[in-house]
């Protein structure tokens, strides 16, 4: 079997007295889709956090192509450098136009010189359909305009795994469409992704596995066939129909 | 006869129209700073000071340098403790804490009394020893001075810049560092150039607190605008006439200040926001 992109191995993550991850582990290989999903408080987005060393666990492991990140002295910008993350509240730097937030990364952290990373921000903006508002500030885009310039930055880094923190939930329902449309895009790339998400649909067109999260564990998982072909916990039943 | 009329109104209009673009304002803003200094200089011959002018100069000259200076030296110093404050550590942030929260709370007249004369302390100490002595000097008094007016806006400056650091989000620190900033690529390239902008504002109220903050360098005998108008009343007697002067040279510097810093804060604002 081929050497997973990521795995997740044991992780246990507290804010002080709350546990808020006991012991989870998954892996995900080359050009896959995982969906985690779960009801709010459950730890998805600690997960995510905890994935690129954002919110460092206390406990277990996380390998990217079998580098350890926990390890003592492991050099975290570079790591993070190839795990691109998308955040619910897209987090656009605000006083960049939508080109130079998809460029600073590849300018700044990969040391692209300025006309090639412009090349490249400008292709990854063409990625998400997003050229005609290159000029535009975050200010002055929709939400998921905003987003999906937000999907861009991480692209244009050329990460092996991309994480997607509940990317449509701060979104309005007109909105969402045109973000699912450009994870679909990417995810048919060949784009190795994480998405922590209530959107079904997305999941089910998608995802090679879905794993569902409560309480900081995982309790179920399977392929979108067996979840929606009826899970076995109750719990997951309930939010998949909620969801 | 109508005709004239509108004719007119479309000439002011377009007057009107072309003052309002940024060459325009910036044209009419200095236009208003000489028009209030030659009132000023009006107010030397009607009061009958004409030959004090040239002191006065010195003076204004001397607090002005003072200004620019402190300005500078409390935007750096500022802005590093307020760094240190936010991103320091433990142990740092400490250290800027207990720095901002000295100066703030004791009088700037003890701050630079003890400043300025800190030479002259020093060579009691070193005479004791029997060690040479600091040459002192006006120069360096004029310095110990700046120096402490110095210290004494950075801290005030530094609880600026640590307000508008804190108040660009958390978010933009970590889509940062997820990109695979360092900590100080981050400070630099996405929360400064946020900051700085967003604290304008609030930092034009310390830039037009300031000038009148130097006064207090008159207590150690450096040459400024007030150390002129006491010289002058000495000699004239005209205590009202002579302090509405240095009032209005203040009244001058500050509203330049201020103009220039809503332009600068309207130049650089993020569109959109």
């Amino acid at each position: 079997m081929m050497e997973p992109v990521l795995e997740v191995f044991d992780v246990w993550k507290s804010f002080d007295e709350l546990e808020v991850l006991k012991g989870v582990s998954f892996e995900v290989a080359e050009g896959e889709v995982k969906v985690i999903f779960g009801p709010s408080g459950s730890g998805k987005s600690t997960l995510l956090r905890c994935i690129n060393m954002l919110d460092p666990p206390h406990q277990g492991d996380i390998l990217l192509r079998g580098e350890s990140l926990m390890k003592k002295g492991a050099d975290l910008n570079k790591f993070r450098s190839k795990i691109g993350m998308v955040f619910q509240n897209f987090n656009l730097f605000a006083h960049l136009k939508a080109i130079d937030n998809v460029a600073i990364g590849p300018r700044k952290v990969l040391g692209f010189t300025k006309e090639q990373a412009r090349e490249r921000a400008y292709s990854a903006l063409q990625l998400v359909k997003m050229t005609d508002r290159a000029h535009h500030y975050p200010a002055e885009l929709s939400g998921g305009q905003q987003q999906r310039v937000g999907i861009a930055r991480a692209m244009a880094m050329e990460p092996d795994v991309i994480l997607f923190d509940e990317p449509t939930s701060a979104l309005d329902p007109e909105l969402i469409g045109e973000v699912l449309q450009v994870m679909l895009d990417i995810a048919k790339r060949g784009t190795t992704m994480v998405v922590v998400t209530h959107e079904m649909g997305f999941a089910r067109a998608v995802s090679n596995e879905m794993i569902f999260m409560d309480e900081g564990v995982v309790v179920e998982r399977g392929t979108p066939q067996h979840f929606f072909a009826g899970a076995e916990s109750a719990r997951a039943r309930k939010e998949k129909e909620v969801g | 006869m109508t005709s004239s009329k509108t004719q007119s109104s479309s000439f002011l209009q377009t007057l009107r129209k072309k003052f309002r673009t940024r060459v325009g304002k910036a044209f009419l803003a200095i236009v208003s700073v000489f028009v209030m200094i030659g009132i000023l200089m009006g107010l030397f011959v009607y009061y009958g000071l004409e030959r004090f002018f040239d002191e006065f100069l010195d003076g204004v000259s001397t607090t002005l340098s003072l200004y620019i200076f402190a300005l500078i030296f409390g935007f750096l110093v500022g802005l590093f403790f307020a760094i240190a404050r936010v991103y320091g550590g433990a142990i740092l942030s400490r250290v800027a804490t207990a720095y901002i929260e000295v100066i703030r709370g004791t009088p700037v007249v003890t701050q630079i009394i003890i400043l300025a004369y800190l030479p002259d302390t020093l060579n009691i100490f070193l005479s004791a020893q029997g060690l040479p002595t600091i040459p002192l000097s006006w120069e360096l008094r004029y310095l110990m001075s700046a120096v402490c007016l110095g210290m004494n806006s950075s801290a005030y400056q530094a609880e600026f810049f640590r307000g508008s650091i804190t108040s660009v989000s958390t978010g933009q620190m970590m889509a940062a560092q997820a990109i695979g900033m360092s900590r100080s690529q981050s400070i630099r390239q996405i929360i400064l150039p946020q900051s700085l902008r967003r604290v304008i504002p609030a930092w034009a109220n310390e830039a037009s607190y300031l000038p009148k903050v130097t006064t207090a360098a008159y207590i150690v005998g450096v040459t400024e605008a007030f150390h002129w108008a006491n010289a002058t009343v000495s000699y004239t007697f005209r205590t009202l006439e002579v302090y509405a002067l240095v009032a209005f040279f203040f009244i001058i510097l500050i509203t330049f200040v201020t103009w220039l810093l809503d332009t600068v804060y309207d130049e650089v604002k993020i569109p959109g926001l």
